[in-house]
């Protein structure tokens, strides 16, 4: 008996591979899943990254939008079909909707003709959901799949086929697909009661890799596309952080209590109580940072955008003169935990590489959440460290979690002295350095914040 | 025509001792009934083979042949005058025979080339085909 060598085919879908350990060469793989699932964008994905990594040759073929429409959505998301196709590495087809039988020998034709002409090594068929609708008799459909999964062998092609799930149903196709292809992926797209959506990837089959009945969370978006989610948190973290690139605060006073600013690209924790000025040193630092050319996003679950901006109005800024500085208003009742996270991830992707991130008020999250919140935390903090992008969270006393997480504890505390109250400040851990273990002054003077 | 050399191709192979039943239908599998040119039977093994003629095997006909190709799992040998290289590579690959016959080929050569073909195919008995003449 000939041992036959499997080779690897990582569909360069981030996460997906780690996940997962990927395809193999010439696999049929079916991608089911309901309208907005992510099914296209998974399909082009992993051809994308097939030619872009690999340089291997793919071949899309859509039933469903123009190539214009297709190549402008997929460059918001970050792949650039257009610049493969002038280096002769992608081929798009867009094939009519099939509505006769005859529909099989042209799919035929444009499949056999073009997969051999590019020597394509990734094919898509996007769907085969009307294909499959023109043949009645549940046996045809699989005679489809077979013959398909024949000639993608054939060809040494990895093929994606993606097929429609009506939402709420569960069986994939006619219950035949996941007998014949070689990996059935299913893609949901969750839509709570309330609040923002999100997207699951269960795994069904992957022939010749083992199992696991995780289901998987993903997410579509720039720069990748589509990516899913690390499961697990010990994941290792990837980082470029110096203990001596500083982000000032801007505070006369702090700056030297924290040796020089905050360390960039880490996590900053800022916990006081109600009066004690979180959101207005929060504020200052947003501001300083922005006037001084980094990308701030400043985003608070508590305060609306307009009195934000009074504030900084009142510190003595233009808010309207900080071009940097975003800043945004939501109500937690608005969000789900899922719909956090992708609120802090979308502030990275839109258009932008947010270098400065400042989430106020997260005591609101963490009272409508729950302690599920800290999980949805860890995963932001976990993101921004990656981008390299500085955190800066507020609330009233710190989650246990984001005691943990957080590289540097900012504490204040509200003394009152002779019928007088005073603002105090303490940095109450600061990885990589030393701070100073006592409390200090924390005033306004004019319209200036300062330590003493 | 090539019509004419497929008739004088199956007579041939009937003078070999095959039985060769025209415009015959194959039900496969699924249920699915298939037409074929020809169905060729032995008389020990039964349907040894399938015979599908056109003018041109190109692209397109690929994916219908490899489906009856799975859906029947019987030799299927295809004769065209215009054979397509890609569709051949593919087809034959997939374990099936294309010969190319032109007005200059002769019917004994096609119907010995066949034979040689069908010395190893695997047959269907009665029993798992339903011939529908």
């Amino acid at each position: 008996m000939t041992a036959i060598l499997l080779e690897d085919c990582p569909s360069g879908i981030p996460g997906f591979d780690e996940a997962t350990g990927g395809f193999y060469r010439g696999q049929l793989v079916l991608v089911a899943g309901n309208a907005g699932s992510g099914k296209t964008t998974f399909a082009a994905k992993f051809i994308y990254e097939g030619a872009k990594r690999w340089g291997e040759p793919g071949l899309y073929i859509s039933t469903g939008e123009s190539k214009e429409e297709f190549y402008a959505y997929m460059a918001r998301l970050g792949m650039d079909f257009k610049a493969l196709e002038e280096r002769g590495l992608f081929r798009y087809v867009l094939f009519p909707t099939p509505t006769s039988t005859d529909a099989l020998m042209n799919l035929s034709k444009e499949l056999v003709s073009n997969a051999m002409e590019i020597k394509a090594k990734r094919v898509v068929i996007d769907s085969i959901t009307p294909f499959l609708t023109l043949s009645p008799p549940l046996e045809v459909r699989a005679m489809l799949h077979n013959a398909l999964k024949t000639i993608t062998r054939t060809l040494k092609a990895t093929t994606v086929l993606t097929v429609e799930v009506p939402r709420g149903r569960e069986s994939i196709g006619a219950e035949v697909e996941e007998f014949v292809c070689d990996a059935l992926i299913k893609l949901t797209l969750v839509v709570p009661e309330a609040g923002a959506p999100y997207r699951m990837m269960r795994v069904l089959k992957l022939r010749g890799r083992p199992l696991s009945r995780v289901a998987y969370e993903y997410e579509i978006g720039p720069p990748f596309g589509i990516r899913v989610l690390p499961t697990s948190l010990l994941e290792e973290l990837e980082s470029k952080i110096s203990r001596l690139d500083r982000v000032p605060t801007g505070v006369k006073g702090l700056d030297e209590m924290l040796g020089g600013g905050l360390i960039r690209g880490t996590v900053v924790l800022i916990e006081g109580p109600p009066g004690s000025g979180k959101t207005l040193l929060a504020l200052l630092i947003a501001a300083e940072n922005s006037a001084r050319g980094l990308e701030t996003a400043y985003v608070s679950f508590e305060e609306p955008r307009q009195q934000l901006e009074e504030t900084l109005r009142f510190l003595g800024y233009k808010p309207e003169r900080l071009e940097k500085l975003s800043i945004s208003s939501i109500s937690p009742r608005a969000l789900t935990l899922r719909g956090i996270y992708n609120v802090a991830e979308a502030l990275h992707t839109l258009d932008r590489r947010v270098d400065l991130m400042i989430l106020d008020g997260l005591t609101a999250l963490s009272r409508e959440f729950g302690s599920a919140f800290a999980q949805v935390m860890r995963e932001i903090a976990f993101s921004a460290k990656r981008r390299g992008c500085t955190l800066i969270v507020t609330m009233i006393s710190g989650l246990a979690v984001l005691n943990t997480i957080a590289d540097t504890l900012i504490r204040l505390r509200v003394k009152e002295e002779e019928g007088e109250l005073r603002r105090e400040l303490a940095v109450v851990k600061m990885r990589m350095y030393s701070p100073e273990p006592k409390y200090r002054e924390l005033k306004l003077v004019g319209n200036k914040l300062v330590v003493t | 025509m090539i019509g004419e050399l497929i008739k004088e191709v199956l007579r041939e192979l009937e003078k070999l001792g095959f039985r060769v039943t025209c415009g015959a239908k194959l039900r496969g599998a699924s249920g699915y009934e298939h037409v074929f040119e020809a169905v060729v039977e032995e008389p020990e093994r039964g349907v040894v083979a399938v015979i599908k003629a056109s003018e041109r095997l190109g692209a397109e006909h690929v994916l219908p042949l490899l489906a009856h190709r799975i859906d029947l799992r019987v030799q299927e040998v295809v004769l065209a005058k215009y054979v397509e290289s890609e569709a051949e590579q593919l087809l034959e690959a997939a374990g099936m025979k294309v010969l190319k016959i032109n007005s200059a080929t002769k019917a004994s050569d096609v119907a010995k080339l066949i034979c040689e073909v069908l010395k190893g195919a695997k047959g269907l008995t009665r029993t798992n085909y339903n011939l529908a003449r």
